[in-house]
């Protein structure tokens, strides 16, 4: 019993004695810091994303508590947060709009051929130096998920040999657009829907029919239908972007686009588009039969007026 | 000839060589009606197009013209029209602009060409201070795999000490037998071109010559001495076999004892190496005012029919040099541009030959490693057979975690990706292929230090001037 | 089959393989191992079978399920990694354990000495000591207990000593001894079990089921080290550190030390020199570094036999050599070329 005793005392003898060293020693080394700093940090989103330009969210805070400037942002933090910051600090921050990542690509395995068998580490930046990919399309998604490996916020998965994202949980940091060797992932408004060109192929148009069902083939059509001018072709680029900025959703392009489906709407647009394609084919069909008719009555002549209709 | 064969100092592996084709001659394959020529055959900047579309070429005018220090001319293998300038598949595994003629098939050269035979005579009559010239004229870049522009090679900067002329016949990629073929039915000229080479370096002083070859290829050594034995200077030395005693440093170690150091190149140490297959064509373009206009392309591997040496134009398809050779078997399981230690793996057969194309070898399945990757044992034979005395298995480790920074001190820059780590790991890991990456991010990194220290400068340079800003008062 | 429209595989050089990997690597160590096996089984009978059919059974097992249904990855046991541990450690064993006592070796071998930190090649320790050690720490009467059923030894402790079918290891024996004329209790300890230098090297004395038979551990390791699975470096820094030690010990003090050949036949030094400490995933990547990790694992062995609580150190030597590994690889480079 006594030996229980004595260990007892012993280690809580020394306990005791190491206590308050520890106490002496964090009153004497103290360094002083901004409490601010502290707390802005613990308001950030501690993904340490690094998407503000910082090295992490303590970085951040730290820099911003020292010089707090509106220009600095954190893009993945919500407006509230923002705010609460700001109210610590007495200087908001820099409030972007909120941004989410797309991909400009719909290389899924089922629209692009597989021209050859990958061996080596499944990752995509290790096979965009090797040779150009094991789809037909050098431009296409190469979907090994290097920025699925990225993402911090479990927001990409591979599906079907593309990366998906899920823009309730992206945050638009935008690490996955860096890691991305393909250069096909973008960061676009978050808004209620979203319209896109899911391709980035440069090829010229036969090139690009051979290659993959889906992907841009430069046609124009859209850059003709958008009300908005936000569609361009630029020269020799062969492939159609779409200006995040002045687009307004309406989803013309995605209706006009009906052959190889390379504009892809996203969200409560997707309504629209249905509405724009019944109401074409609809107007489609009217005409066909007042074409019949007009051809059941005057015969010869309005046949080349139908011909024409069909190559506009 | 030493009783001990000479060999590199450290690491290195002993691959089985497959040479299935050695006793093959050299067969010369027709030039067929299409020929693609890429713009960038050789290291440096692509060559600039100086020929329009439906213009008539002839064999040996330059069609590309060089485009910078490190770069080379390409010069038409035939004789015909431009059908097209675009984007096409090239041997390096990407698209590049190429070059497609058409051709006549009526084989007229742009200058005369003249016949002379490769003899000491010859070379003594020669007067070497038009020979860089013809040189870069002819399109000549090294013929071993890499494709350094040769001109270059053959002008190095003036404080630079040339005593020692290495002619590399050593072939240590398994399977390819080009070079060994050319060595045994090309003696004369191969031996005349080290000669020449050896004028062109003589201005400065006593020049010696050695030609290095693998003692697997006794029949080579046999041939390449006898010519040899005609000029002065010129030694064949006979190495033991190990890979990869083809590559430059290798080399000049393993035949003068002397090491490059690390991001030095082999003029640091008064040597200069050529292929034996370039020497030959420097020889042709010197003296005889030939045009780079062929190779001759070991085509083998199990995957192949019957293998073989073929001579062959630029620009013709490697699906034509296959069927030459009987056509792919049923299991062939990887096509590869070169030897099959550092060679390019292709995704297809419609690429045409270029300067850098050594062989095309079609693996089987049993030959190709086709493994996924296992876990690292640590082994540690990765660490022995690297002749750069690097670690790859810790090299691997670091970029698996993502610790980039770690690279430099582990001198990845020095990798010659030579894939004997690769070759040896018994976990099948891709070294080679994590390792490009690792470079890649170095430099990356490296970069990025080099612009924050010339931002960091410029701002001392900004503070130091006192009066310029105002708000700094705080 | 059309040239031109062939599906090719694509992969980074190099493209040819060298066909020992991992597997076969882990088989030849097998096979290099079966000498001692038959040994054992001829010197202890059916009790070395029961240990060796125990040890691999439940180390494969272990393995198996633990990767199964605790971690949820894919299986590794044909690797034939598992396999090997749970040899080694059967061969480390004496051939009294009881079954329930190898498989709690095994599984903490398996479990804590290699998946707990990440499976193949991530742990710092080898496996089978770890699992050793354990058995050694928590059962040490059972872990010293050198009595026999069958097999040779048994036919012998009958002239001996027919009740207790038992005898000392020499090492058990110097440890233990506290009369007062070492030479002449040796002698006679040595005369009545047969011990001299031949019957230690062919392996008829008593110790684990591996360790007796340093012929067959050298059958194997030359098999190994001609198959290039192992380098030549650890086994002889290792056993050439204890033999020098060993001798300047025997010549300190002759009284009361065995000579030094003794000492490098009797304990487990040639099984853990040959096939534990130079287990490639727990020992140094560079020759030096081996050179250094050999001699340390010979200090300590010696250290600990002379000087610590337990009669064999091999064991412990070659895990605490193995915590340094790490810290060798880092300041121990290769040379590099052109520096």
């Amino acid at each position: 019993m006594s030996e229980i005793i004595m260990s007892v005392l012993v280690m809580g003898f020394i306990a005791i004695i190491l206590a308050i060293a520890l106490i002496i020693s964090s009153k004497k080394f103290y360094v002083p810091e901004n409490p601010l700093i502290e707390k802005v940090a613990a308001l950030l989103p501690q993904a340490n994303c690094g998407a503000c330009g910082f090295p992490g969210c303590a970085g951040f805070a730290k820099a911003f508590v020292e010089n707090p400037s509106p220009e600095m942002r954190c893009p993945v933090a919500p407006p509230e947060v923002l705010k609460a910051i700001g109210e610590v600090v007495g200087t908001a921050v820099g409030e972007g709009k909120p941004m989410r990542a797309v991909l400009h690509c719909n290389g899924k395995h089922s629209n692009v051929q597989k021209v050859s068998e990958y061996i080596g580490i499944r990752s995509c930046a290790s096979a965009h130096i090797l040779y150009t990919g094991d789809k037909a399309c050098m431009y296409s998604c190469i979907g090994y998920g290097d920025c699925a490996n990225v993402c911090l916020f479990g927001a990409i998965k591979i599906e079907d040999g593309i990366a998906v994202f899920d823009p309730e949980k992206c945050t638009g940091c935008g690490l996955c657009v860096k890691a991305c060797p393909r250069h096909v992932i973008s960061l676009v408004q978050k808004r209620i829907s979203n319209v896109r060109v899911t391709c980035s192929s440069h090829d010229r148009g036969p090139v690009v029919r051979k290659n993959c069902k889906v992907g841009c083939i430069a046609c124009g059509k859209c850059v003709k239908v958008c009300p908005k001018q936000a569609i361009t072709v630029a020269p020799g680029s062969n492939l159609a972007q779409i200006d995040d900025q002045k687009c307004i959703l309406c989803g013309k392009c995605v209706a006009e686009c009906d052959i190889m489906h390379a504009i892809t709407a996203e969200g409560r647009v997707v309504k629209a588009v249905e509405i724009i394609i019944k109401k074409k084919q609809q107007e489609k069909e009217e005409k066909q039969k007042a074409a019949a008719l007009a051809a059941a009555g005057t015969g010869g002549e309005n046949a080349a007026a139908e011909t024409k209709e069909v190559k506009s | 000839m030493a009783s001990e064969l000479k060999t590199f100092s450290q690491g290195g592996i002993h691959v089985d060589d497959r040479k299935y084709s050695h006793e093959s001659p050299i067969e010369k394959l027709p030039a067929s009606k299409l020929l693609v020529i890429p713009t960038s055959q050789h290291i440096g900047a692509p060559a600039k197009v100086v020929v329009a579309k439906d213009q008539a070429v002839k064999i040996g005018q330059i069609i590309a013209e060089k485009a910078g220090f490190i770069s080379a001319n390409i010069v038409s293998p035939a004789s015909g029209v431009v059908k097209a300038i675009e984007a096409r598949m090239s041997p390096t595994g990407f698209k590049q602009e190429c070059i497609v003629i058409e051709n006549d098939m009526k084989d007229e050269y742009f200058e005369a060409v003249t016949d002379i035979a490769p003899s000491p005579e010859a070379i003594e009559k020669y007067d070497p201070a038009s020979a860089v010239k013809q040189v870069e004229k002819a399109g000549i870049v090294g013929m071993g795999g890499a494709a350094f522009p040769t001109s270059v090679k053959l002008s190095p900067p003036p404080d630079t000490k040339i005593d020692t002329i290495i002619l590399n016949g050593v072939e240590c990629e398994p399977y390819l037998t080009a070079d060994a073929r050319i060595m045994i039915e090309d003696a004369d000229k191969i031996a005349a071109g080290l000669a020449l080479i050896m004028k062109i370096f003589s201005k400065n002083g006593p020049v010696k010559g050695y030609i290095g070859i693998e003692a697997n290829k006794p029949d080579s050594i046999q041939k390449m001495s006898e010519a040899a034995a005609k000029y002065k200077d010129i030694q064949v030395v006979s190495l033991a076999l190990k890979y990869p005693q083809g590559g430059e440093k290798q080399l000049i170690n393993a035949i003068t004892g002397r090491s490059v150091p690390s991001g030095k190149l082999p003029g640091s140490v008064g040597c200069v190496v050529q292929n034996v297959a370039t020497a030959a064509a420097i020889f042709d373009a010197a003296v005889n005012n030939k045009p780079l206009i062929e190779r001759v392309v070991t085509v083998t591997g199990l995957g192949v029919k019957t293998p073989k040496n073929l001579l062959v134009r630029f620009g013709v398809m490697f699906t034509e040099l296959i069927d030459y050779c009987g056509g792919i078997t049923e299991d062939a399981a990887m096509l590869i541009c070169g030897g099959p230690m550092m060679g390019k793996a292709l995704q297809t057969s419609e690429v045409p030959v270029t300067k850098a194309v050594s062989g095309i070898l079609v693996l089987n399945h049993s030959e190709a490693n086709l493994y996924e990757e296992a876990p690292c044992i640590r082994c540690g034979r990765c660490v022995d057979v690297c002749p750069m005395g690097l670690q790859p298995g810790m090299i691997n480790k670091v970029i698996e975690a993502g610790e980039y920074e770690k690279l430099e001190e582990l001198a990845i820059m020095d990798c010659i990706e030579c894939g004997s780590c690769n070759y040896i790991c018994a976990g099948h890991e891709r070294l080679v292929q994590k390792i490009k990456i690792g470079k890649i991010k170095l430099q990356e990194i490296l970069k990025a230090r080099k612009e924050k220290e010339a931002r960091e400068k410029a701002k001392a340079e900004t503070k130091a001037a006192p009066q310029d800003k105002p708000g700094e008062s705080k | 089959m059309e040239t031109k429209d062939k599906k090719w595989i694509v992969g980074q050089g190099s493209h040819i393989y060298f066909p020992q990997d991992t597997r076969i690597i882990m088989f030849q160590v097998i096979l290099a191992l079966l000498p001692a096996c038959a040994m054992a089984l001829y010197v202890f009978g059916m009790d070395a079978l029961k240990v060796l059919l125990v040890g691999v059974i439940s180390a494969v097992a272990a393995e198996a399920l633990i990767q199964k249904y605790l971690m949820k990855t894919a299986l590794t046991i044909n690797d034939y990694s598992a396999a090997l541990t749970g040899l080694l450690l059967a061969l480390n064993l004496p051939a009294s354990s009881p079954w329930w006592m190898i498989c709690i070796g095994s599984l903490i071998a398996i479990g804590i000495g290699k998946l707990a930190y990440g499976g193949l090649g991530q742990n710092p320790f080898n496996p089978a000591l770890v699992g050793r050690v354990a058995l050694l720490i928590g059962f040490p009467a059972l872990m010293t207990n050198w009595s026999v059923t069958g097999g040779y030894l048994a036919e012998l402790y009958r002239k001996v000593n027919p009740e207790t079918l038992t005898a000392a290891t020499p090492l058990g024996f110097v440890k233990a001894y506290s009369g007062t004329n070492f030479s002449a209790d040796l002698v006679n300890y040595f005369n009545s079990y047969k011990i001299n230098w031949e019957s230690l090297f062919v392996g008829t004395t008593s110790g684990s089921i591996g360790e007796i038979s340093e012929l067959a551990l050298l059958l194997g390791g030359a098999y190994l080290i001609y198959k290039k699975v192992i380098n030549w470096e650890i086994p002889v820094s290792f056993i050439g550190t204890v033999g020098l030690i060993s001798m300047a010990a025997y010549y300190a003090n002759p009284q009361a030390t065995l000579l030094p050949h003794y000492h490098l036949l009797s304990g487990g030094l040639f099984l853990g020199a040959i096939f534990m400490a130079t287990d490639m995933v727990t020992s140094p990547f560079t020759f030096k570094g081996r050179i250094i990790f050999g001699i340390g694992c010979g200090v300590l062995t010696m250290l600990i036999r002379l000087y610590g609580g337990y009669p064999e150190g091999v064991s412990f030597a070659i895990l605490l050599m193995n915590i340094f590994v790490p810290i060798i690889d880092i300041y121990i480079k290769p040379k590099r070329f052109g520096v």
